[in-house]
């Protein structure tokens, strides 16, 4: 049984989700919440394994109380339901230390699914996203590797360099590289596509602790 | 020719004026030596003329008589009347006066040895006058000397003479005193005037003063040029502010607009797609027609649900709210995957994301806007494949620039202003010089013909007002 927290500020949404939860197998509701406050009280009373949390919502929304959770070190893992589709927001959630991000009129064997992928430790993304990425492709080199994890960070090319000892031009001819190989078109999507192949893991780059706030 | 005009006059003038001068100095010259030489002639014409007079030489009563009546006659000359004026001495070898004209001895001693065959000289005496004085033998070891004052004779010529060729150097020199002054402070400080005045950025310059100096004429040209730029440069500032209101307020009404259909509309029909993908878990027969209804209306409310998420986004991007970097990653983001094969790389300096968090939300999205129109550009008319966009703050401001790989173009012939750029067909550009204005800041652009194109935009962190 996965106990879940649901926490969605619109009624009706909030209801449908939640029946539907309440009847599927291997999943059980363990609250509601309709604020983030009340999501944060909710996470910290019930201690559930999932907090499903609405992105946007009043006094405080899904990527505030998300980052609560990771820095508070509940055991509770996040997954973000929302009626935006900006690959930012998948970002700003993956740093904010959430598991997956999942667009609320997405079918429910898809919500499932993420559901399950996000209790286990894994990563869920929605693919209406616009990210067409292929799960196979020819492997990062470790240098790649090392330019794509500091880009995940969210540290600029400069920096990067820096830290590496090559040049800005030399970042980004690997970034150009790195995007071929993994279907991207810029670096959020080359993140979101090395998560999505387990390249990297979210751990590797969830800035918990440092300057999310 | 007609640029000139004004200088052409004046060195006409002072050319005129230079000959004038050199003529005048050289007619007095000239005249001087005239006047000198027909002194001369004139002296030694009376000397020779009595050393010539038939028996003079003779001792008789006859011979002193003619002599006599000889000297009688010749002070009628105006010029031997008195000694000052002149005079005729029959001087004996020994220096003893013989005869001559009346007051005559005084002028004695002007013959200083001077040897008969001398040309004439000119002598002054000891009371300031100036002789000419020559002296000729007669027969009988005598001589006669004859001296004619300069001063007497020659004074009221001279005296025209003279304050003609003063009149005609002081003329001269006011005139070029003149033309000095009028030079340093109305031709001079005129090509000044007029050269600022032509780089006058109307509207953009609070206060132009462009003439500081003595000219009465001028100083009102300038203050009153001042005045029009000052107004000028209020109206522009009326309009600036009065656009920004506008954008301001339509911006808003975007805004709110999104947010009530996203909180209404779309939470509404996401609502519906709940329920009808609980229905259709729940449907007995899953491929009857109920079932097959269903399927109809979650189809129909998804793209409902969709449709209104693009005009959401269309409206006013949600994704304003991530703060600046986030919102300017998500523009480059949608840009690459707009323009297929284009690579457009954000790099913000670290720390810039907690430095702009109170941006707001509407100045994100202006520089969003920037941003697509210099992406735009970048690859419509440069063709560009690379695009590096970088953030970072300096002091108080915002530093953004787009820096482009693609064919550039000329920005120097483009022109400063965004009302010429419009004018000139280039929308895009002139959006960017608009927008990055209405934020308070300031827009460049840099770019050659082959050589790539960069835009930097630098806006105050702070909002103002």
């Amino acid at each position: 049984m996965i106990r879940i927290l649901l926490a969605d500020d619109h009624p009706s949404t909030r209801s449908g989700i939640a029946a539907w939860l309440r009847d599927e197998e291997g999943l059980e509701l363990a609250g509601v919440a309709e604020d983030g406050e009340s999501a944060w009280r909710g996470v910290q009373e019930l201690r559930p394994d999932l907090a499903l949390l609405d992105i946007e919502m009043p006094n405080g929304g899904g990527l505030e109380i998300a980052s609560r959770i990771a820095r508070s070190g509940l055991p509770t893992r996040v997954l973000m339901l929302t009626a935006y589709s900006a690959q930012q927001y998948v970002m700003a959630a993956i740093r904010a230390g959430a598991r997956g991000f999942v667009l609320k009129s997405a079918p429910f064997d898809l919500l499932r699914r993420a559901i399950f992928e996000a209790s286990q430790g894994g990563f869920f993304l929605d693919p209406s996203l616009s990210l067409d990425a292929p799960d196979e492709g020819p492997e990062l080199t470790e240098r790649e590797l090392e330019v794509l994890l500091l880009t995940a960070r969210g540290l600029p090319s400069s920096e990067a360099a820096r830290l590496l000892f090559i040049t800005r031009r030399t970042v980004a001819a690997h970034l150009t590289s790195i995007y071929g190989k993994l279907g991207a078109r810029n670096k959020t999507e080359a993140v979101l596509a090395a998560l999505k192949r387990g390249i990297i893991m979210l751990d590797q780059i969830g800035d918990v602790g440092g300057d999310s706030d | 020719m007609r640029r000139r005009l004004l200088q052409m006059l004046m060195a006409a003038v002072t050319l005129f004026t230079v000959a004038n001068l050199l003529v005048s100095l050289h007619a007095l010259r000239a005249q001087e030596g005239a006047m000198d030489a027909m002194m001369r002639s004139y002296v030694l014409d009376l000397a020779e003329n009595f050393s010539s007079f038939p028996g003079p030489q003779e001792q008789s009563h006859r011979g002193r008589m003619a002599r006599m009546m000889r000297f009688r006659m010749l002070s009628v000359d105006p010029a031997l009347q008195s000694p000052e004026a002149g005079g005729l001495l029959l001087v004996a070898g020994d220096g003893r006066v013989l005869t001559g004209t009346p007051g005559a001895e005084e002028l004695l001693p002007l013959w200083e040895g001077a040897t008969p065959d001398d040309e004439p000289r000119r002598v002054d005496d000891d009371r300031g006058n100036s002789f000419y004085v020559a002296v000729r033998a007669v027969e009988g070891g005598n001589f006669i000397l004859a001296a004619v004052s300069r001063t007497r004779l020659l004074a009221p010529l001279a005296g025209v003479w003279r304050s003609w060729a003063w009149s005609a150097t002081a003329t001269s020199a006011a005139v070029l005193i003149g033309m000095f002054l009028l030079w340093r402070l109305l031709a001079f400080p005129l090509r000044g005037f007029v050269e600022r005045l032509d780089g006058v950025r109307w509207g953009r310059e609070r206060e132009v003063r462009l003439y500081d100096g003595p000219l009465a004429e001028l100083s009102a040209l300038s203050g009153v040029i001042g005045r029009l730029a000052a107004e000028s440069f209020e109206k522009e500032e009326l309009k600036a502010r009065y656009v920004t209101d506008l954008v301001e307020a339509q911006e808003n009404t975007r805004r709110q607009l999104a947010r009530e259909l996203h909180d209404g509309a779309l939470q509404s029909s996401v609502a519906a797609i709940k329920r009808i993908q609980l229905a259709r878990r729940d449907a007995p027969d899953a491929s009857g027609p109920a079932a097959s209804h269903l399927a109809t209306a979650e189809e129909a409310a998804q793209s409902a649900a969709a449709e209104i998420r693009d005009y959401c986004e269309a409206l006013s991007p949600s994704w304003a709210r991530l703060g600046l970097i986030g919102a300017l990653e998500e523009t480059a983001g949608r840009l690459s995957r707009a323009y297929e094969g284009v690579q457009i790389d954000v790099d913000a300096a670290p720390g810039l994301e907690r430095e702009t968090a109170d941006f707001g939300e509407d100045r994100v999205t202006a520089l969003a806007r920037i941003l697509q129109e210099a992406v735009s550009n970048s690859v419509r008319h440069g063709g560009a494949g690379f695009i590096q966009v970088e953030l970072r703050r300096e002091g108080d401001l915002l530093w953004l620039s787009v820096q482009d790989d693609g064919s550039g173009f000329d920005a120097d012939g483009l022109g400063g202003g965004y009302e010429e750029l419009r004018a000139g067909g280039r929308r895009g550009l002139s959006n960017m010089f608009e927008r990055s204005r209405l934020l308070g800041g300031e827009m460049r652009l840099a770019s050659r013909k082959g050589d790539g194109c960069r835009v930097e935009v630098t806006v105050p962190l702070a909002r103002r007002r």
